[in-house]
């Protein structure tokens, strides 16, 4: 054995590893080997250790050659800054020992230590994605990196199907250019080909083969006495206060436990309450770092038992022995169950058990088939951002900072052996650096690239392609008490509207350092948002469809009380939540409901609402469900509402024939179409526009943004480059155009529609309310009331010609249009502007016999501003086949006249 | 006389020479060169075949300055000047957003200028006594817009504002300088993507300018009414 290999065991036998494991072998084999290799393994199956040690190897055997590696020698990314500072304590414990230097360098890191990195470049650096584009451009760390033999990518499966990814994707590549490494990614839980292709051409794929063992529960608490009384106590629902007991009787009966829930809005509910029953903590991204660390702590010390979080607890952080997780409502994901329930029996000997623990109809569906998938590894595909045009236009400005000046073309292939944009067109590429060129960003003439005095600012202020978001206070000011945050995403889109939070509706009254809001009391206003949810994937809503069904087909030949038990045992549920399944479905087919399913969707309508019933998953519906309002608004002339959950699209106002005839009217192939103009004035797409407009460095970064006219900006946008990155990226991550055409297809054939005229009891069983709003070009309808309601307190002066009776009055409270003295029916009616002594006789007449054949028209004809007598009798002699009808005719002749007339005349 | 010009954020007013007057034109307000607005203003002042322009203030966006928002000023009066205009008929009343242009341009100070029967100012600053003798007024600054809503949210649209203000109830005016009744007109802003303030929700701005009595009429001419009426509807 060569003297490495005894220094790397000693060294290895002091930290505490005795012996490697089988991944950790066969991984050492292939990476000494020189290979490209990427390893897939749950949590705690030592990928970190398995990546590193045959790289010390490495490095040991290069210095006992005398040829200790100089510079950058390894170079390890992380996502996450947390990472950093578990992973320096395992690898530079090692590293140490081995007598190799170490750094870690991120955001934070504060300036002599990056002075000191940059002087003496460690053989070892770890790092973030977003500070390795910073090491391009500095002279010294640029000039370390040729030293690079190995990249280390962790949690590869959180970046391949983010913008971040796609970025590090174009950095590896770049890198490429300056030295010659080996890459070895470590991913959890994902499909081996979306990663692998993603990541490198040609690498050794090891998967971990003694797989981790799983134990999932979906639960729903049965409501006891207790609970009622709980719940009175803590001022919640009876069906809450049993939750919260729940997990209470569940941290208590184990040593550990984390409970991930699926918003930080929740986590906070969820902590205010669950603290009074246990002690806990919250850990959530919108924590402090000293808040977070501190969470963190008290929980690896035993001093919490429990700790609420949500995704920022996903990742690998070493938080010590859980030994329960606890998913508090469904997790939505496949992956997403996986990888938290992973979080427990970290050591992989253990099994790692999860509960569910879910309320609604929707939700037990939707964790019994996600846990049954997640038992069978039936993960999600993930959705890789091709052709990102705000990622590629970051990369160009940083590759022109890094070469001064350098051959479009060869930055043309560099970037295309990057495997998110393996299919981007020469013109395409161009015209981003067009672009870029028209806005001064960059310079180009066709031929060369160089950076402008603008590259760097523009470049630094957009290095990372998270959209970091401002947070506003909201404040009711009728209390003047802060009721929530909103972040920046949600105000730039909306201006005097209404939305919920805390369960309450509000309403915008200004936005200043704070939001103003004051409650909305009116009856049927509806919130126009309330949330980011994570999509629920169409795999996973088709087979809840599936399983609706198969429910259903089982109740015509069994009990339920059978049912109840028999999935209790498939799904490893409980009574409570498969009554809950089962009874539903089961009045579903006493009220002569078909059930929507994987082969039937339903489309039910009642008091103007419809709903159509599809099982098809968040981005399906969504695509759907706004080309659908789309329709319905142009044929409406209003505006049509809609509210999306994976298993529902509901419309406001509609009904089930109107919706029936627009679903029967779409072609498949005109669907991607037909979704890009469904957006165009919605607030998805603003915000997306903007988030793009910063990107491209259209929109300063600290542009206000209350100062910008949204809906104007986007169209103005419209032929550039930022509109189609907006677009794509809403395709990518709110959309699925493929599938939703795909289905539309099938419909009338395999997938059968039925409509009804009432609501059905799975269509009212929604649990949740997002909401966006699509605004036909002219609001039409509200113009018309608002002028309506407007020419009926007009003041008017009614006239008798008969006994010269005279009053001044709205036209609201004219009741009859004969005199009150004499009972002539000889009443002139003009707009009280006009003083009755300068209005000629003959013309009074004129006015009076208007008024006499076609009564209230008249009136209102005469208050119209700048309609005289002549003008309103050519107006009332055409004919009107509604009421509507004639009032606009009114309106267009007032615009007429205000067009024409001058101000003040 | 004194004119809106349909479909447009702009006033005509003709007599012995066409004047155009426009308002709040923010250049500079996105980083990329947008040259539609000056476009927009130059070729309406073509259309027009004015023989001047009066910026109402707020030609450019950012407080302070800049090089490339002078080169879009320097690009605006040059377009206008190509197009036959004299140099010292292209008039800017200095609004919040226009220092550092008095080299480039004719400026008129914030207080405002008369013009004919007209007292024009911006609308951030007090205006001149003598601006206020003026029988009408013509301002800008708020970008005066309603809001239109119906059952499941709304829209925004910019108008122009039209009422009276009585004496002594100008904020800042001195009442014993105001003998009568004052016409007032509020302008829109030109820049489409300015967002605009909806006078039927912002209290704080109506209740300023007094303009619960003023009606709005949207561009192409549709009269919505009186603000007072339109309040949260």
């Amino acid at each position: 054995m060569p003297e490495s290999s005894n220094r790397l065991l000693k060294a290895l036998n002091e930290v505490g590893i005795k012996e490697l494991s089988e991944l950790q072998k066969k991984a050492f084999r292939e990476i000494v080997g020189n290979r490209d290799v990427l390893i897939i393994a749950p949590t705690g199956a030592g990928k970190t250790e398995a990546a590193i040690i045959p790289i010390f190897q490495k490095m040991l055997m290069l210095k006992e050659k005398s040829k200790n590696p100089e510079g950058i020698f390894l170079l390890y990314i992380t996502p996450l800054r947390a990472l950093n500072r578990d992973m320096l304590r395992r690898i530079s414990l090692i590293s140490k020992k081995l007598g190799f230097s170490i750094a870690v360098r991120h955001g934070d890191t504060v300036d002599s230590e990056r002075k000191r990195q940059s002087l003496k470049p460690p053989q070892t650096l770890i790092t973030t994605p977003e500070t390795l584009q910073i090491l391009f451009q500095g002279r010294r760390l640029r000039d370390a990196l040729t030293n690079v033999r190995y990249v280390v990518v962790d949690e590869i499966h959180e970046m391949v199907d983010s913008e971040r990814g796609v970025q590090l994707s174009i950095a590896l590549e770049r890198l490429k250019e300056l030295s010659k490494y080996n890459l070895i990614g470590l991913s959890a839980t994902v499909r081996s080909e979306d990663v692998s292709a993603f990541f490198s051409s040609n690498p050794v794929i090891l998967v971990d083969e003694e797989s981790k063992e799983y134990e999932f529960r979906v639960v729903k608490p049965e409501v006891t006495e207790e609970d009622t009384k709980l719940s009175q106590e803590l001022n919640v629902e009876p069906e809450v206060a049993a939750e919260l007991r729940m997990i209470k009787e569940i941290v208590e009966s184990h040593n550990s436990a984390l409970i991930f829930v699926n918003t930080r809005q929740t986590a906070e509910a969820l902590g205010i309450k669950l603290k009074k029953l246990i002690d806990v903590e919250v850990h959530h991204g919108s924590l402090s770092r000293e808040a977070r660390i501190e969470a963190e702590r008290r929980f690896v010390d035993g001093d919490l038992k429990a700790l609420i979080c949500t995704s920022s607890m996903e990742l690998g952080i070493d938080i010590g022995h859980v030994d329960v997780v606890i998913q508090f409502n469904s997790p939505r994901e496949v992956a997403r169950l996986l990888q938290r329930v992973g979080r427990s029996g970290h050591r992989k000997d253990k099994i790692s058990k999860g509960y569910v623990i879910c309320r609604t109809f929707d939700d037990i569906l939707e964790s019994w088939v996600i846990s049954r998938k997640a038992r069978s590894n039936e993960i999600e595909f993930l959705r890789i951002h091709h052709n990102s045009l705000d990622t590629l236009a970051n990369q160009i400005s940083a590759i022109a900072l890094e070469y001064k000046r350098i051959d479009v073309e060869r930055v043309y292939s560099l970037i295309k052996r990057a495997y998110p944009f393996r299919n981007l067109e020469f013109e395409e590429f161009i015209q981003i650096c067009e672009f870029l060129a028209n806005g001064n960003v960059i310079f180009f003439d066709g031929e060369w690239i160089s950076p402008r005095r603008k590259t760097r600012r523009y470049f630094y202020d957009n290095i990372s392609m998270i959209p970091d978001e401002k947070s506003y206070r909201v404040v009711d000011v009728t209390t003047g008490k802060t009721i929530g945050s909103l972040d920046e995403g949600f105000l730039s889109t909306f201006s005097g509207e209404v939305f919920a939070i805390k369960g309450e509706l509000w309403r915008v009254l200004a936005v200043d350092d704070v939001v103003k809001v004051e409650p909305v009391v009116r009856e049927g206003e509806i919130p126009s948002w309330v949330g980011e949810e994570i999509p629920v994937p169409f795999e996973v809503a088709f087979e809840v469809g599936k399983l609706r069904r198969e429910i259903g087909e089982r109740l015509r030949v069994e009990k339920k009380e059978d049912l109840y038990t028999k999935l209790l045992e498939v799904y490893s549920s409980n009574v409570e939540a498969t009554k809950t399944v089962v009874d539903l479905i089961s009045e579903q087919i006493e009220k002569g409901f078909e059930i929507p399913s994987d082969k039937v969707i339903t489309i039910e309508s009642s008091d103007n609402v419809a709903i159509i019933n599809c099982c098809f998953g968040h981005r399906v519906n969504e695509t759907i469900g706004r080309i659908v309002a789309l329709l319905l608004s142009a044929r409406k002339g209003r505006n049509v509402g809609i509210e999306i959950d994976p298993y529902r699209i509901k419309l406001t106002p509609a009904s089930s024939e109107e919706v029936l005839e627009i679903i029967k009217s779409l072609r498949p192939d005109a669907i991607p179409e037909l979704a890009e103009r469904a957006l165009l004035d919605t607030k998805l797409l603003q915000w997306k526009v903007i988030h793009s407009a910063r990107k491209f460095g259209y929109l300063s970064k600290d542009l206000d943004l209350s100062r910008i006219n949204l809906r104007k900006l986007v169209i103005k946008l419209k032929d550039t480059p930022i509109y189609r990155e907006a677009v794509r990226e809403i395709f990518v991550e709110k959309m699925d155009v493929e599938k939703a055409s795909e289905l539309i297809s099938q419909f009338g054939r395999s997938i059968k529609i039925k409509v009804y005229d009432s609501l059905s009891p799975i269509g009212l069983a929604s649990r949740e309310h997002a909401f966006d709003l699509l605004m036909p070009g002219k609001p039409v309808e509200a113009l018309l009331r608002i002028f309506r309601q407007r020419l009926e307190n007009e003041v008017t002066v009614f006239h008798c010609l008969n006994c010269k009776y005279t009053i001044k009055t709205p036209i609201r409270l004219i009741k009859d249009l004969r005199c009150p003295k004499c009972h002539s029916g000889l009443i002139a009616c003009f707009n009280a502007r006009r003083k009755l002594e300068e209005i000629p006789k003959r013309e009074l007449h004129r006015i009076a016999n208007l008024v006499l054949s076609h009564g209230k028209k008249a009136v209102l004809t005469m208050n119209t501003h700048g309609v005289g007598a002549e003008n309103a009798a050519r107006i009332l002699s055409k004919y009107y086949e509604s009421d509507d009808k004639f009032c606009l005719e009114l309106m267009e002749a007032e615009r007429r006249y205000i067009r024409t007339r001058g101000f003040w005349d | 006389m004194l004119k809106m010009i349909p479909d447009k954020p702009a006033l005509s007013i003709s007599g012995r020479e066409k004047w155009i007057v426009i308002a709040d034109l923010h250049l500079g307000i996105v980083h990329f060169p947008d040259r539609t607005v000056i476009e927009d203003a130059v070729s309406l002042a073509e259309s027009e075949k004015a023989d001047g322009v009066i910026v109402l203030g707020d030609l450019k966006h950012d407080i302070g300055l800049r090089i490339r928002e002078r080169k879009e000023v320097e690009l605006f009066k040059n377009s206008l000047l190509n197009l036959g205009i004299e140099e010292d008929k292209i008039i800017l009343l200095r609004g919040n957003h226009d220092s550092g242009l008095d080299d480039l341009i004719r400026i008129e100070p914030s207080s405002g200028m008369v013009f004919g029967e007209y007292g024009f100012f911006h609308g951030h600053a007090k205006p001149s006594a003598e601006v206020l003798q003026s029988k009408f007024l013509v301002f800008a600054h708020i970008h005066p817009a309603i809001f239109i809503s119906d059952t499941i949210g709304g829209v925004k649209r910019r108008v122009w504002l039209e009422g009276e203000w009585v004496e002594g109830e100008i904020e800042g005016g001195e009442s014993k300088d105001i003998k009568n009744v004052k016409k007032v007109l509020v302008m829109p802003a030109f820049n489409e993507l300015c967002s605009s303030i909806a006078v039927n929700m912002d209290k704080k701005i109506t209740n300023r300018y007094k303009l619960w009595n003023f009606s709005a009429v949207m561009l192409d001419g549709t009269r919505l009414g009186r603000v007072g009426d339109l309040w949260s509807i």
